[in-house]
C-alpha cells in the first residue's frame, strides 16, 4: 500500500471542504446563459422516447391518411365496382347462386344512401339503422324497408328469383323509379304485419336474422356513408392572414422594491392597437389533420405619455440688429408643463408549427388549431420610465449601449385558434380565424426590474389557396 | 430540500431547485475552480460554464456514486478544458536546486487554507495541474496523463518539481513568520 506524500496529504486534507462564498451574479449569469434553447435541448433529451414515439405516430397517422383509399371522395363510392360486377352474374344466374337474403336493418327514422350505379341496379336504397322496437301493435301497417343493394333483378322477378323466402308473402312495391342518368332506382316493400316476412322476423332476435337472411360478404354493404366532399388524399394549401389584435399586457415587479415602479409604468403606457400578419402553408390530410407552419410577424403598439410639470428649458439666443448682424447674446429660461409622448412599440417574428383537424360541409369548413410558435426575433422601440430615477428613458433594440431592458428573443409562445372557411372556387377560400397567441416568459431581462408579458387575441381575416 | 428531491426539480428545468443546488455546491466548487484556473475571473468562468454543463446534462447522472463526487468531475473537466495543452508542457522552472529531504508534517499544521491556497496558485500552470489532480483530487498519473494527454512520465516529474516548490515556499514561509 502506498503511503501517501506529507504534502499531498495536508493539502488534499485541509482543501477537501474548504468553500468560498461565490459571487450570486454567477448564478444570474448561468440562468441568463441557459436560455429556452438549452432548457428545450434538456428536456427533449429527457423525454426523447416519448416525443420520437409521438412524432412516429403522427406521422403513421398522416400517412395513412394521406394515402389511404378511404371512400371520402366524389369518384368513391361505398361499393366497389368489382362488387357490383359480381352481384350481377350472380343475379343474370340465379339459379347456380346459393343466394340468401340480406338482412333487414329497420329503422323508425330511415335514411337515403347512394349506392352503386349499374344499369337495372338498385342504386338508391333506403337504410334503416336500428331495429324497431318489439312493441308494435299487430294492427299496426309498418312500413320495413330492405336492402337489396347489389342484384340486378327485374321488378316482375322479385319475389321468385332473389327473394323466394318472400315468394308468399305480400310484397307490394310502393315506389320504383330510374333516373336515365344515373339509373337510380328506390325501392321499399310495403308489408303488412300480419302476413309478411319482416313481422315475423321482428319476434326474433337480431342474431336470428343475421344467420337466416344474410347475402354473403361480399354482397353485403358494409359502408353505408355518403360520399363527402372534404379534400382528396393530402393538399397543399398557401394561407395570408392579416390580423387586428388585442394585446393584454401583465407588468409584475422583480420584488417588492419595484412596486412604485410598475404603479408608475402603468400609469404613463398605455396599450393603442396591435396587428399581426402571417404567411404560412397547410398540409391538410385526407381525414381532416393539418399541419401548418410558416412565418408570422406581429407588433404591438403602446404610447409612453409622460408629463413634467415642472419643466425648464433655457436657450440662448442671438440678438441681431436691423441689418441681421449679431449684437449680443442674451439666455432665455422657460418654465412650463412638458408632455412627451412616444411611441412603442414591439416586433416580433415567429416560426408557428400548428396542428389541427379540419371539418368541411359543403363550401364550409370549420377547423381547430393550436401549437408552439418559436421566437425567431424581438424587436423594440420607444421610451418609458427608468427604473431609477422614474424619468423618461429610450430603448432600442437597434441601439447597443441603450438600456438592456429586453430580450433578444422571447422563446417559446403557444397559439390557440377556430378557422372558418369559405370556398369561393376550387383553388381559393376565405379565412376567418379568432386566435389566441400567448408568450409564457417575460419579454424583460430577468435582472430588469419587471417581468412584462403579453396575451395576444385577434380576428385573423384571410385567404386561402389551394397549391 | 433532500438530495434527491433537488436532483429531480432540477431534471424538471425547477428555477428554484437549480438555485438551491448552486448555492449548495458552488462554493466548494469555486475553490475546485480557483486551484485550476490562473486568476479570480478565470475561476469564476469555469465554475460558471460547470454549472451549465450540470443543469444540461444532470439527467445523466445515475444515482449509484456521490453527486458531489459528479459534480467535481464536471467543474475539474471544464477546467482542464479552459486549458491548452502549449500552456505549461515546455515549462522551466529552476528548482532542481531545492532540497530533497522532507518537511516535518506538523508544519503544514500551522498553514490556514487560504494560505495553502496561494500556495498553490503560485505554482506555474503545468505544475498546479498535475498536483492538483494528483494530490488532491486522487488521481493516478495513468489518468492524469489521458485526461490532459501528457505522458506518465510527464506527470510524475511535473509532481516532484510542484512537491519541491511547494516545499521551498512554505520553508520561505516559514522563515517569514520566525
Amino acid at each position: 500500500m502506498n503511503r501517501r506524500h506529507p504534502t499531498d496529504k495536508a493539502f488534499s486534507e485541509r482543501l477537501e471542504h474548504y468553500s468560498l462564498e461565490p459571487p450570486m451574479d454567477i448564478w444570474n449569469r448561468i440562468d441568463q446563459k441557459r436560455d429556452w434553447r438549452h432548457k428545450l435541448s434538456n428536456h427533449l433529451r429527457l423525454k426523447w422516447l416519448v416525443y420520437t414515439v409521438s412524432t412516429f405516430a403522427i406521422c403513421l397517422v398522416t400517412l395513412v391518411s394521406l394515402f389511404s383509399d378511404l371512400s371520402k371522395s366524389i369518384n368513391h363510392f361505398p361499393i366497389p365496382l368489382a362488387k357490383a360486377e359480381r352481384a350481377q352474374l350472380v343475379a343474370d344466374q340465379p339459379e347456380k347462386a346459393n343466394l340468401e337474403i340480406p338482412a333487414p336493418t329497420f329503422s323508425n327514422h330511415p335514411k337515403e344512401v347512394n349506392t352503386a350505379s349499374t344499369t337495372g341496379v338498385f342504386t338508391s336504397t333506403s337504410i334503416p339503422t336500428s331495429p324497431i322496437p318489439t312493441t308494435i301493435t299487430s294492427t299496426q301497417q309498418e312500413e320495413i324497408l330492405l336492402i337489396a343493394p347489389t342484384i340486378r333483378i327485374d321488378e316482375d322477378d322479385l319475389a321468385t328469383t332473389v327473394y323466394p323466402n318472400l315468394a308468399q308473402e305480400e310484397i307490394v312495391i310502393i315506389e320504383g323509379s330510374t333516373s336515365s342518368s344515373e339509373s337510380n332506382e328506390s325501392i321499399s316493400l310495403n308489408v303488412q304485419k300480419e302476413n309478411t316476412l319482416a313481422v315475423e322476423l321482428l319476434s326474433n332476435d337480431w342474431k336470428g336474422l343475421e344467420t337466416n337472411y344474410t347475402l354473403g360478404d361480399e354482397l353485403r354493404i358494409t359502408d353505408t356513408e355518403c360520399a363527402k366532399f372534404g379534400p382528396k388524399k393530402g393538399q397543399l394549401f398557401i394561407d395570408f392572414i392579416l390580423s387586428p389584435d388585442i394585446a393584454l399586457r401583465e407588468m409584475s415587479p422583480k420584488n417588492a422594491e419595484y412596486n412604485d415602479y410598475v404603479w408608475a409604468r402603468e400609469v404613463s403606457e398605455k396599450s393603442v392597437f396591435a396587428y399581426s400578419a402571417a404567411l404560412r402553408m397547410s398540409v391538410v390530410s385526407g381525414m381532416g389533420f393539418v399541419m401548418r407552419s410558416g412565418i408570422s410577424y406581429s407588433q404591438i403598439n403602446e404610447k409612453f405619455e409622460h408629463i413634467d410639470e415642472n419643466y425648464e428649458r433655457t436657450e440662448i439666443i442671438k440678438i441681431t440688429n436691423s441689418l441681421g448682424e449679431v449684437i449680443g447674446m442674451d439666455t432665455v429660461t422657460e418654465y412650463g408643463t412638458r408632455i412627451r409622448t412616444t411611441h412603442n412599440r414591439f416586433q416580433t417574428l415567429d416560426l408557428p408549427l400548428i396542428v389541427g383537424y379540419e371539418l368541411y360541409y359543403d363550401k364550409f369548413a370549420f377547423s381547430i388549431n393550436a401549437g408552439p410558435y418559436f421566437n425567431l426575433s424581438f424587436r423594440q422601440k420607444g421610451s418609458f420610465l427608468s427604473p431609477t430615477n422614474l424619468q423618461p428613458i429610450s430603448f432600442s433594440s437597434n441601439d447597443p449601449d441603450g438600456i438592456k431592458a429586453f430580450k433578444k428573443q422571447l422563446g417559446l409562445g403557444w397559439y390557440g385558434s377556430l378557422g372558418f372557411q369559405y370556398r369561393l372556387d376550387n383553388k381559393v377560400s376565405l379565412l376567418i380565424e379568432p386566435y389566441f397567441k400567448i408568450y409564457p416568459k417575460s419579454f424583460t431581462n430577468e435582472n430588469f426590474a419587471v417581468r412584462q408579458r403579453y396575451f395576444t387575441t385577434g380576428l385573423s381575416l384571410g385567404i386561402r389557396r389551394q397549391l | 430540500m433532500t438530495e434527491k428531491e433537488l436532483i429531480k426539480g432540477c431534471l424538471r428545468e425547477n428555477r428554484k431547485c437549480q438555485q438551491e443546488l448552486f448555492r449548495r455546491y458552488a462554493g466548494k466548487m469555486l475553490v475546485v475552480c480557483q486551484r485550476y484556473a490562473r486568476h479570480q475571473m478565470e475561476a469564476e468562468d469555469i465554475l460558471q460554464d460547470a454549472f451549465i454543463k450540470i443543469f444540461d446534462n444532470i439527467s445523466k447522472f445515475e444515482s449509484k456514486g456521490s453527486f458531489e463526487g459528479w459534480i467535481r468531475r464536471i467543474v475539474i473537466n471544464t477546467a482542464l478544458k479552459n486549458y491548452s495543452k502549449k500552456s505549461f508542457k515546455n515549462e522551466q522552472i529552476g528548482v532542481e536546486h531545492v532540497p530533497e529531504k522532507a518537511l516535518e508534517p506538523s508544519i503544514y499544521g500551522h498553514l490556514h487554507e487560504e494560505e495553502l491556497m496561494n500556495l498553490i496558485l503560485q505554482l506555474p500552470d503545468g505544475y498546479r495541474l498535475v498536483f492538483n489532480l494528483y494530490a488532491v483530487e486522487g488521481y493516478s498519473h495513468r489518468e492524469i496523463a489521458d485526461m490532459i494527454g501528457i505522458q506518465e512520465s510527464t506527470s510524475r516529474s511535473q509532481l516532484v518539481k510542484a512537491r519541491k516548490l511547494l516545499q521551498q515556499k512554505i520553508i520561505e514561509l516559514q522563515k517569514v513568520a520566525v
